[in-house]
């Protein structure tokens, strides 16, 4: 995980600021400090990458100037792989977004993190001075297992013993030891109660055997009851019967003597006792109907005789009708339509019409009246001529008017004759195309534009060259100009750059080198001073003098060469004694001396190192000065200075190329006006134009332009002319049109009226005429039609009354009635007979059918009557009687003998069946046997044993039954299997269940073995990671860190470099504070070996340190850089400059500069 | 005329399937009992195609079937048989040898429960059909080590004869051997058909001398019996020719579906892809019901999760299969590992935690003895029916605890890694 640029668009005081950490360097360490003063927003920003990671706190302290609605961070984000961009707003969900504002998870973000929370991140790796401490003092008052607070911290699963107790008790929810309760012992149970329940319901084998066995015991036993039940009941049935059959047997012999008294009758045939009644029934209705035939026949008779016969009527009967439907009804219209008729034909005014046409002695007046065809053709005519007239006189004013307009166009010649001829015409044509062709653009105006624009082009040009002074020249030369490759200068720049940083680092050491060897040099100079010539070389002379002395001595052994050694011994002694007195100095000045020698040979390194460095700056600069010895730059030249030189000359290089093109542009126009004019002279010439060929071009347009106006102007004159003749030609050729139509006309009306009566006149009629008689004869040819028409009708009426009256005075006559009355009443009384006579022969018809009816039926009932006689004689000759009532006694007689047969016949079957014998003979002959007293007593003694019977049955059969039913009740259903399957599953569940117990059991226990032995492992490293850095803050005072086992487990001291250790909270709060530094670092080391690297925050967390603690501290944060991102928020300089000079590739950033951009981008934004 | 019958063995009636898929009471009320189901199924199917005979070549019930009910029940379901004038002919097999139940049973007059003596029933047929012989023997013992050809009568001359025998024939996995014999010797036997059981996978040898058929249990009863189960509908034509048809009567099938999920890029394409292949499997499936038991494997990123959210995934699946109406899931075994360049990627703590484990722990003689003494534990607080489960003793158990421990660290690395990730 890394931060690229972090924004605090709405967070406590920062608006829209931005941190951009841009990706991360290649090659070097990814170290960024931010450097702010008091207030400028440290802690918000460290504040404000935990909130963006974590989300904002629900009573965050930074919505002082935002509300916390507001509150917005944002950044991009180097996670799992790839850059994104993130947003975090304040909110109690989803509070983390997208780029896009889509909503994310926080996992998203948190990817890289190994699951460590809030409180882990900001214990280890976002420090401030609080958590710095807190989180050290946190890991020595654990006094716990110091490995596993390490491991924890480090590989982010402080979670993972909680997890590995959760699982182990999902584990423990099938069965624990000495649990109370537990899956496994509820599944028991269940087993334990299926078990139950299916030996309630259930029947074995053995069971079912014993069963069995006891049915079939009563079995045998119910058989055995019935059977000596059943002898029992058919004794007593036995007698029973005998009993029964004696009462009949008496019935049967009464029988038998009445049917042998009766007399013995044929047997007639057994439809006859019915029929007999039927036909004395029917023989007395035949009697009787007869009579009654009779008696009508007679009356009808009499009646017909009664009836009167009028033939004449009756042969005068149709002429009667004819008379009355058809004659009268005619006669009697006649009579009322006759004057009325005549009165209308009286109504009819030919005459006067006649008279309105001057006709009043015309004889007939239907000559007069004109066929169809005639009035057709007047009436066209007439319509004809009124469009005759229109055109005439229309043509006519036409023509005037076109005459007039000639006249005021004046036919005088054209003022433009000097353009008539073609030629001419031809040439202005072409001069007016050429017009038209010719751009008449706004060049002009371009060519200035572009000359005042190549004028300032220049003066840029010059300016450009000026600054690329000391150079002097033209442009085209600096054009010329070889320049070194891209590639070439970077390679110079970072010679030039190295050269530099390692001169500077060179002349920093030299700079703190240098006092350091002068303050020795005085040093060495007191001590000597102080404590005389008691160095090694001095002693060593004396030494050397005092052994020459004791050797000339003890050659000579003589009084000189003893006191020349006493001197040289005693001055040694001095020497040595001076020695032991300056002892301390002694030593102090040789370690100085050594010191001083060391600390020379470094200023002697150091000073190679900065010829050496100065040589590089200084071949450099003559490669760059070799290479662009046009320019002659001075000595001090540096890339820099070199790369902003070649930019120069390229803008000037630019501001040439865009000179170059306007001028080409100019030259373009120019070149573009001579060829118009050119084309426009040669045109005017054409056309006859004079035109100065010096003149400018707008100038001829206005001269062409002004030719070509009065050319136009001759040309209009000329076509109005031409077309007015033409007209004046049109109009009268259609006048004469007219009058030539009109002359037709008038000799097609003659040749008409000549043809009829019209022509008769002397002077032919006019139009108007003509018209007033055509309106005239219509109303004439109707009053003629209609006259003729009522004439016609009252003469056929005339005639209908004549023909009724001759009709009814015949009829009258034949039928010998009196001519007295109208002939409307006369035919009434004819037409009363005729209907009366009618009536009385459809009278007679009647009756007659009437009486061949009744003789009919005569006939019929005597047939019947014979048919009686001879059924009936039958039947008496079967009996030999005489009359029906014999006939009836003898059929009753043998009905009555049948009954009693019969009876006995019953009575007969019934004893054989009671006795069960094989016939009625055997019955008799037992029964004469049977002593009914006896038999009756026999009965009584067997009733009571029959009792006791019945009930030994009935008893074992309920028994039976029971038993039966028992078995019965097995069934064959399914409840004991479905037990069965529910054991069965259940026994599958926990087999299934106790190997999931198994293998978590075994998986924690593999897992917590497998943790015990990694902590034991990673604590070493961890400590050894711990020990480098705290020797290396502390630089060197400590050399390490231990634990050591305690009363409580283990504690963490510190070994100092002389050996001794103390436990943390004896160290003073600086080394106190280097040591918790130092914990997190290897933390730090240890989490990221094996994982994605994650951002590492501290914030002023040196204030204790000293700067050389400062200056380990960073390099231990550059190293840290090497893996990940390194952010150090601080307000001290100098710090800046110690991370500077152990980082170079540290990356500055400063929060009052980001502060102080902000006012533009507010505004920009507005 | 034609001599059909049906042929069937191993019915294991009223033995309860073995499988947690009956937890779920919808699908227990619909392929509980199945055993029953089944049979009467078979009933049915003999009266439908109007056979001569049912014959059932041993193994009716299990041994410890004691239960009456479930005789009263063969009794009823073979009454059925009677009534429609069809014979039902039958042998013990080595699990109902002892069975006491079918003797104390008045069996109908049509059905023949032959006897530790081989015999023949020449079957009633009209003089001018060809006559059928059916031998059949029945050992009383439930273990039969030899041969029991050579107690069978020689076949009936001139007849189709048909032999019933319980055997193990030269032995199958997951089968006691009873009765061995080879399909060589059956062949000789003279004997047209052999009607055989024992052994619950089906297998055949048309053709020959003698056609030989083991039809398998008829509903297989858990996961090892899975597949396709059936009973021979037999035809012995007027040229003696015989032709078997399979017929299935199972209500439920059990299917092992394996399927490698090292393409799915995320938990709903493996939800997605085991749903259609589970969907594809129902289609050939002849029972009713498919319970399934979905093995995961292959290599993919959701390994840990999967072996963590088993049971979310079996939930998951199961919702999905219910909507198909006549698919089950019995269980979800995944064991999918995750891929190599994931693992390599996988660095940090866990990671060298898991390799501590595979390297250090599992095989080190005090985590096995850690993990005995857990067994013993919870062995003495098993049912009685489950002691056994997890070796009989300390020696067998050894053998399985290599495998528990490497299940139970990978499920325990799972809930550890995810719980890292959340």
């Amino acid at each position: 995980m890394r931060i690229n640029r972090l924004d605090l668009t709405r967070y406590g005081r920062f608006t829209d600021a931005i941190l951009d950490f841009g990706p991360r360097p290649v090659g070097s360490a990814d170290l960024h400090i931010i450097y702010g003063p008091n207030e400028a927003g440290k802690s918000t920003t460290l504040d404000a990458i935990l909130d963006l990671i974590f989300g904002i706190g629900n009573t965050s302290r930074y919505g002082f100037l935002h509300p916390y609605n507001t509150m917005r961070l944002g950044a991009n984000v180097q996670v799992a792989g790839q850059a994104r961009e993130f947003v975090r707003i304040k909110r109690a969900q989803n509070s983390l977004l997208a780029g896009d504002e889509r909503s994310l998870a926080d996992a998203e973000i948190r990817a890289d993190l190994g699951g460590i929370d809030r409180d882990a991140f900001s214990t280890m790796f976002s420090l401030d001075d609080t958590t710095l401490e807190k989180g050290g003092e946190n890991i020595l008052a654990s006094r716990g297992d110091l490995g596993e607070l390490l491991f924890s911290a480090s590989a982010g699963l402080s979670d993972l013993s909680r997890h590995l107790v959760a699982i182990r008790a999902d584990a423990d929810g099938f069965y624990k030891f000495r649990g109370r309760s537990g899956l496994l012992g509820d599944l028991k149970a269940r087993l334990t109660e299926l078990k139950q329940k299916r030996e309630e319901l259930d029947l074995q084998v053995t069971e079912y055997r014993k069963r069995l066995t006891e049915l079939n015991r009563l079995d045998a036993l119910y058989d055995r009851a019935l059977t000596e039940r059943a002898n029992t009941k058919r004794q007593a049935d036995e007698i029973n019967r005998v009993l029964s059959a004696l009462p009949t047997m008496k019935r049967l012999t009464a029988l038998r003597d009445q049917f042998d008294a009766l007399e013995i009758v044929c047997e007639p045939p057994s439809s006859w006792s019915s029929e007999l009644v039927e036909i004395r029934k029917g023989d007395i209705a035949v009697r009787v109907r007869l009579d009654e035939v009779g008696r009508s026949i007679q009356e009808v008779e009499k009646e017909i005789t009664q009836t009167v016969d009028d033939r004449v009527a009756l042969g005068l009967s149709a002429r009667v009708a004819d008379l009355t439907k058809i004659l009268e009804p005619r006669y009697l219209t006649a009579l009322v339509d006759i004057p009325k008729l005549s009165g209308r034909i009286a109504e009819l005014s030919v005459e006067a019409l006649l008279l309105q046409l001057g006709k009043g002695d015309e004889i007939t007046p239907a000559r007069l009246v004109l066929d169809a065809v005639t009035i057709g053709k007047f009436r066209a005519l007439i319509t004809e001529r009124s469009g005759i007239d229109a055109r005439l006189s229309s043509a006519s004013q036409e023509l005037k008017r076109a005459q007039r307009a000639l006249e005021d166009e004046g036919e005088s010649v054209s003022p433009f004759e000097e353009f008539e001829s073609p030629g001419r015409i031809n040439a202005f044509k072409l001069l007016a195309a050429t017009v038209r062709a010719l751009p008449r653009s706004d060049d002009a105006l371009a060519h200035r534009s572009l000359m005042r624009r190549c004028e300032s082009m220049d003066v840029v040009l010059s300016q450009n060259l000026a600054q690329l002074a000391p150079w002097r020249g033209t442009a085209g030369e600096l054009a010329m100009m070889a320049m070194p490759s891209p590639a070439k200068l970077d390679d110079w720049k970072s010679r030039y750059n190295e050269g530099r940083d390692r001169v500077k680092a060179a002349q920093a050491d030299l700079g703190r080198l240098e006092p350091e060897v002068r303050r020795m040099d005085v040093e060495i100079d007191l001590l000597r001073a102080r404590a005389g010539e008691i160095d090694e070389a001095s002693v060593a002379a004396s030494r050397a003098a005092r052994e020459t002395a004791w050797m000339s001595h003890r050659k000579t052994m003589d009084a000189t060469s003893a006191a020349a050694f006493e001197t040289a011994m005693r001055a040694d002694d001095q020497l040595v004694t001076q020695r032991l007195i300056h002892f301390a100095e002694a030593s102090k000045l040789a370690q100085l001396k050594l010191t001083r020698a060391s600390v020379a040979s470094d200023i002697e390194i150091a000073r190679e190192r900065l010829h050496a460095a100065e040589r590089c700056l200084a071949e450099v600069r003559s490669e760059m000065s070799g290479a662009l010895a046009a320019i002659s730059f001075g000595a001090s030249l540096d890339p820099a200075e070199l790369e902003e030189w070649i930019r120069r000359r390229a803008i000037a290089l630019r501001t040439r190329e865009d000179r170059l093109a306007i001028g080409q542009e100019i030259a373009d126009i120019r070149d573009r006006v001579e060829q118009s004019k050119k084309q426009l002279l040669a045109a005017m010439q054409g056309a006859g134009v004079a035109g100065n060929v010096d003149a400018d071009l707008a100038t001829l347009f206005s001269a062409a332009e002004q030719e070509l106006d009065l050319f136009n102007l001759a040309m209009d004159h000329s076509d109005r002319l031409r077309r007015l003749t033409e007209e004046i030609t049109e109009r009268t050729s259609a006048r004469d049109d007219a009058m030539k139509t009109a002359r037709e006309w008038d000799a097609s009306w003659r040749e008409l009226c000549d043809g009829c009566w019209i022509g008769e006149e002397q002077q032919v009629p006019d139009v108007g005429a003509v018209n007033g008689i055509l309106q005239v004869l219509e109303k004439l040819a109707t009053a003629v039609e209609a006259r003729d028409g009522l004439v016609d009708r009252v003469q056929k009426m005339e005639k209908d009354r004549m023909s009724f009256e001759a009709a009814v005075f015949e009829l009258c006559d034949r039928l010998k009635v009196e001519h007295s009355g109208s002939p409307t009443e006369l035919a009434r009384i004819i037409a009363e007979r005729v209907k009366v006579a009618e009536r009385s022969q459809e009278q007679r018809h009647k009756l007659a059918k009437d009486l061949e009816r009744k003789r009919e039926s005569e006939r019929a009932l005597v047939v019947e009557r014979d048919i009686f006689d001879a059924r009936m004689n039958e039947m008496t000759t079967f009996f030999g009687c005489v009359n029906a009532d014999e006939v009836e006694a003898h059929i009753s007689l043998f009905s009555k003998r049948q009954a009693l047969q019969s009876s006995i016949v019953e009575l007969e079957q019934g004893l054989v069946e009671i006795s069960r014998a094989k016939g009625i003979a055997e019955v008799e002959q037992q029964l004469a046997l049977a002593d009914r007293e006896a038999l009756e007593e026999q009965l009584e003694a067997l009733t009571p044993a029959l009792e006791d019977q019945d009930k030994t049955c009935r008893d074992l059969f309920h028994e039976r039954a029971t038993a039966q039913k028992a078995i019965d009740a097995i069934g064959g259903d399914s409840v004991v299997a479905e037990i069965e399957e529910q054991r069965r599953t259940l026994l599958v569940e926990i087999e299934e269940r106790a190997g999931r117990y198994l293998e978590l059991r075994a998986g924690v226990t593999a897992a917590e073995q497998a943790l015990k032995l990694y902590r034991d492992r990673h604590r070493s490293g961890m400590m050894t990671k711990a020990s480098e850095a705290f020797r290396t803050i502390s630089r060197g005072a400590y050399t390490g860190v231990a634990a050591q086992p305690s009363r409580d487990g283990e504690v963490l001291i510190a070994i100092s470099a002389h050996g001794g250790s103390k436990s943390a909270d004896e160290l003073s709060k600086g080394a106190r504070f280097q040591l918790y530094l130092a914990l997190r670092v290897a933390g730090y080391f240890e989490f990221v070996a094996n994982r994605p690297p994650i951002p590492f925050i501290a914030d002023d967390i040196m204030e204790t340190f000293d700067d050389f603690r400062a200056e380990e501290a960073f390099r231990l944060f550059a190293q840290m850089a090497e893996h990940g991102q390194v952010i150090y928020l601080t307000h001290h300089r100098h710090l800046t400059e110690i991370a500077q000079k152990v980082c170079p590739g540290v990356l500055l950033h400063d929060l009052e500069t980001i502060q102080s951009s902000l006012p533009v981008k507010a505004m920009a934004a507005e | 005329m034609v001599y059909r019958f049906l042929h069937t063995a191993d019915i294991h009636l009223d033995s309860p399937l073995r499988t947690l898929a009956l937890r779920n009471l919808e699908l227990s009320k619909l392929i509980g009992l199945a055993t029953r189901r089944s049979f009467v199924r078979i009933v049915d199917l003999c009266l439908e195609e109007r056979v001569d005979a049912l014959l059932v070549a041993g193994d009716l019930y299990d041994g410890e079937q004691t239960s009456m009910k479930t005789a009263r029940f063969l009794a009823e379901q073979l009454a059925r048989l009677h009534q429609a004038g069809i014979g039902t002919f039958i042998i013990r097999g080595n699990h109902d040898a002892l069975s006491k139940i079918t003797a104390e049973l008045v069996m109908p007059d049509t059905v023949k429960v032959f006897g530790a003596a081989a015999e023949t029933t020449l079957v009633d047929r009209d003089a001018c059909h060809f006559p059928v012989a059916i031998h059949g023997l029945s050992f009383a013992k439930p273990h039969a080590p030899e041969s029991l050809l050579r107690n069978f009568p020689p076949p009936f001359p001139d007849a189709v004869n048909i032999g019933l025998l319980h055997t193990s024939l030269g032995g199958s996995p997951g089968h006691d051997l009873y009765a061995p014999c080879s399909v060589a010797d059956l062949q000789q036997s003279g004997f047209r058909y052999w009607a055989l059981g024992h052994i619950h996978r089906r297998s055949a040898v048309p053709g020959g001398a003698s056609t030989i058929i083991m039809p398998g249990i008829p509903q297989g009863r858990d996961i090892n019996e899975d597949g396709r189960k059936s009973v021979s509908l037999v035809t012995i034509r007027d040229d003696r020719s015989i032709i078997v048809e399979e017929r299935h009567t199972a209500v439920a099938q059990f299917e092992r579906l394996v399927i490698d999920i090292s393409q799915a890029a995320d938990w709903k394409d493996v939800v997605l892809e085991v749903n259609s292949k589970l969907e594809s499997l129902s289609s050939t499936v002849s029972a009713d019901h498919l319970v399934a038991r979905v093995e995961l494997i292959g290599t993919n990123d959701l390994a840990w999760r999967l072996r963590r959210d088993t049971d979310l995934l079996r939930t998951e699946l199961e919702l999905r299969a219910a909507s198909a109406g006549n698919i089950w899931i019995e269980k979800v075994v995944a064991s999918p590992t995750i891929p190599g360049h994931s693992r390599d990627r996988q660095s940090g703590a866990l990671h060298e935690l898991a390799s501590i484990i595979d390297e250090e722990i599992l095989g080190s003689t005090d985590y096995v003895g850690e993990l005995c003494s857990i067994l013993d534990e919870l062995r003495g607080q098993l049912p009685a029916e489950l002691r056994d489960t997890f070796g009989r003793d300390e020696a067998s158990f050894e053998a399985l605890a290599s495998q528990l421990a490497r299940n139970g660290a990978s499920q325990v690395l799972a809930r550890l890694r995810s719980g890292e990730g959340e």
